[in-house]
């Protein structure tokens, strides 16, 4: 079961940059970079401050490959 | 502008770097001190004794002058809450997580490299301990500094 996002996308879509989005949410610039690679499967907690952020549900947000 | 957080980041790398390499040269020239004991115990200075004693030197001056660094650093993330969060979120943690589950396994390895040592050669205490403590800090940090690389 792998989990995708739509981090890139939605942060385009805001025209946000990572660091910009990475300073909102009080993290390192090379975790959201991880996240959008999927290198690195964020906590609940980052997932909602993510989703928050970006204005958009945490589902939108993530999607899980298998249910697609 | 650059971002403090991500020039601490960086910093924050350079200084494990140096840690790393002055903590190896210092502590490694002693692992090999304690391997071969005799040609320290020879009148004289050989060039193997000088090589040693240069190497150790140079490593301990490196080790202490970036330790200070980190701690001027710490000092620094300790009085800034949110910049502390920032540089040590949750991808950090489960890295620091990840490269002592790699200590681990080299620790481990290094006890079973010196197990089938022993059965051929004398291995006296003191290498036994020296090479341990290398391990054990050298490990963990390199196995950071690689799990943070930018891929």
């Amino acid at each position: 079961m792998k989990l995708k996002n739509t981090l890139k996308v939605q942060r385009a879509k805001k025209n946000v940059t990572q660091q910009q989005l990475a300073d909102i949410v009080c993290v390192t610039r090379k975790t959201i970079n991880t996240i959008e690679n999927g290198r690195f499967v964020p906590s609940t907690a980052l997932a909602l401050k993510l989703a928050h952020a970006l204005d958009v549900t945490v589902e939108e947000l993530f999607i899980l490959e298998e249910a697609y | 502008m650059e971002n403090k957080a991500e020039i601490l980041n960086r910093n924050r790398r350079k200084m494990l770097f140096g840690i790393v390499m002055g903590f190896g040269f210092w502590h490694g020239s002693q692992t090999l001190k304690s391997f071969f004991p005799e040609q320290f115990t020879t009148p004289g200075i050989s060039l193997f004794h000088l090589v040693v004693i240069i190497l150790g030197l140079t490593g301990w001056i490196y080790f202490v002058f970036y330790c200070c660094r980190m701690v001027k650093m710490i000092a620094v993330l300790k009085k800034n809450i949110r910049l502390n969060q920032t540089l040590n979120d949750e991808f950090y943690q489960q890295i620091r997580m990840r490269s002592f589950y790699y200590a681990f396994m080299g620790v481990l390895i290094t006890q079973a490299l010196l197990l089938l040592f022993s059965f051929f050669f004398s291995v006296s205490a003191r290498s036994v301990i020296n090479l341990n403590i290398l391990v054990c800090v050298i490990t963990p940090i390199v196995s950071f500094i690689l799990l943070d690389q930018d891929k």
